[in-house]
């Protein structure tokens, strides 16, 4: 497996030309769809209508980045474009890396900053954006949202490389199979770790509400959140492992 | 050298489409690979190409396997499908991004074939007809200047004159380090272009052989009237008498491939003969 910068490029030349610009159309759809839906179900409820650039952002950030992720190797669909694709004179680790930037990298970017220039012109040219809410308005800390975004996009990435067709439906189905069984890894774990979990399972502490904030740090609970950062890592040299061995 | 060893290939269990194929394509050749409808010929070039990867046996080029696709192994080979999906760029933007892919292109082989094609250079791709489209990619893939060139029915839309244009273009680009391969059902219009034919029948190459080596051990006439000679091997009747395929006393003379071809495909022991 090779990495050669100037080859990277001209991949990258090609991403941005033509797939990106479709990424920037996507964006802007589920951007007005969002908008339009929040002024809909705000003006039958009779409220003021108040759009929230936060909630919209992760919204606008997920969604598209779930239909981005899935169309991310778009030219895997067809077996004409997928062995062109797969023929075009670069490496495996050249051509994920190259679709890795272009979706895993520059669509959050971008929708940053489109979120950016939205806050300046409501709040001013001083407005950040995504910064910790002295109000408690946004409640996620920034780089959780952007791990949660991350691993979500890098999944749909995935499994736009693994399932030649119907790549979405696919993925949702394995992403929900891997959410099942490490959800219940987890609880497992935590129910070994924690004597707060297990007097609650078992009747002892009807009043005790466990949500995890009340919990102690441990270091399986640490390595479990480590590897959830590191997830859209893992995806991206799966998603190199699996191009290689791809046939047309 | 393009070498393919006992390549086994089925797209289902149990259900084989090569059986173990063995041969070798030497640089400097234009070769026709020839077969019945399903016997695998697209198939075999995409195995070639390294899109596919054979389920037994080994293909390289020049040494290395293709189904690994190196860098440097796919920027020596180039495969232009039947029917290839080209995206809706113009055709200055396609050359752009895709010409650095390989590094022997040649801009002015590529301009001086799409004005040969009379087709307009500042169009957009996806504003091309089916034939323009055609040749606008039989015009990139002559001018990558890869060593190993894999043609898929690359003559298909295009018309009377663009044909004879794409006959010219192919044996002027050849090169010695250079070998072709054309896949093709329009045999009589790129005969005259082929030094070699390959002919699979059955999961099996039934035939390899050199065209001036067929021409000295077969030949082809019209013969009038409605029964052929006994010494025919094959006949196809035609108006007023027959093609007849009959063996050669070792002078070269002109030989019909389709009629060579429909002749073993329909007896193979005519090659034993």
């Amino acid at each position: 497996m090779t990495l050669k910068l100037s080859r990277l490029f001209k991949l990258l030349r090609i991403e941005l030309s033509h797939n990106f610009l479709n990424t920037i159309l996507i964006i802007g759809l589920v951007f007005i769809g969002l908008t339009t839906l929040t002024i809909v179900i705000e003006a039958f409820e009779g409220a003021n209508v108040e759009i929230d650039l936060h909630s919209m952002f992760l919204s606008i950030t997920l969604i598209g980045g779930v239909i981005v992720g899935s169309a991310s190797f778009g030219e895997l669909s067809k077996r004409h474009t997928r062995i062109n694709y797969l023929n075009l004179p670069a490496s495996s680790v050249e051509k994920v890396l190259s679709k890795a930037i272009t979706y895993l990298l520059l669509f959050p970017i971008s929708v940053y900053l489109l979120f950016l220039f939205l806050s300046m012109i409501i709040s001013g040219i001083n407005a950040t954006f995504l910064e910790i809410d002295s109000n408690g308005k946004f409640e996620l800390e920034p780089i959780y949202m952007i791990a949660i975004i991350l691993f979500t996009i890098s999944i749909f990435f995935y499994g736009s490389v693994r399932f030649n067709t119907y790549a979405f439906p696919k993925t949702l189905l394995m992403a929900l199979s891997v959410l099942f069984i490490l959800g219940g890894i987890g609880f497992l774990t935590a129910y070994a770790i924690y004597p707060e979990l297990r007097a609650v399972v078992a009747g002892d502490a009807p009043d005790m509400v466990f949500d995890g904030g009340n919990l102690e740090e441990h270091w399986v609970i640490d390595s479990i959140k480590a590897l959830y950062f590191l997830s859209p890592l893992l995806f991206v040299t799966l998603s190199i492992f699996c191009l290689k061995e791809k046939e047309g | 050298m393009l070498t393919i060893e006992n390549v086994h290939y089925g797209y289902r269990k149990n259900q084989s489409l090569f059986n173990g194929l063995d041969f070798t394509l030497e640089p400097g050749k234009i070769s026709g690979l020839l077969g019945k409808n399903g016997s695998g010929k697209s198939t075999l070039l995409r195995l070639i190409s390294g899109a596919y990867f054979p389920q037994d046996g080994n293909i390289s080029f020049e040494g290395n396997p293709t189904q690994k696709r190196d860098v440097e192994t796919q920027a020596s080979i180039y495969f232009l499908q039947e029917d290839d999906e080209l995206p809706s760029y113009k055709i200055s933007q396609y050359l752009n991004f895709y010409t650095p892919f390989y590094p022997e292109f040649s801009k002015i082989d590529f301009n001086k074939m799409l004005e040969d094609f009379e087709v307009d250079p500042s169009k957009k791709i996806k504003d091309l007809s089916f034939g323009q489209k055609k040749k606008f990619s039989v015009a990139f893939a002559l001018s990558t200047g890869v060593k190993l060139l894999i043609l898929d029915e690359p003559t298909n839309g295009m018309d009377i004159p663009s044909k004879s244009t794409f006959r010219k273009a192919v044996s002027q680009s050849l090169r010695e380090d250079q070998s072709i391969i054309v896949s093709t059902h329009q045999i009589r219009d790129l005969g005259q272009l082929l030094d070699t034919i390959i002919v699979i029948n059955n999961g099996k190459i039934l035939l390899k052989d050199d065209m001036f080596s067929l021409s000295e051990q077969f030949s082809c006439s019209y013969m009038p009237g409605n029964t052929p000679p006994e010494s025919s091997l094959y006949a196809e009747p035609a108006p007023g008498g027959n093609i007849v395929l009959q063996k050669s006393d070792g002078t070269p003379s002109d030989i019909d491939i389709e009629v060579f071809f429909n002749a073993i495909i329909s007896n193979p022991s005519i090659l034993n003969q």
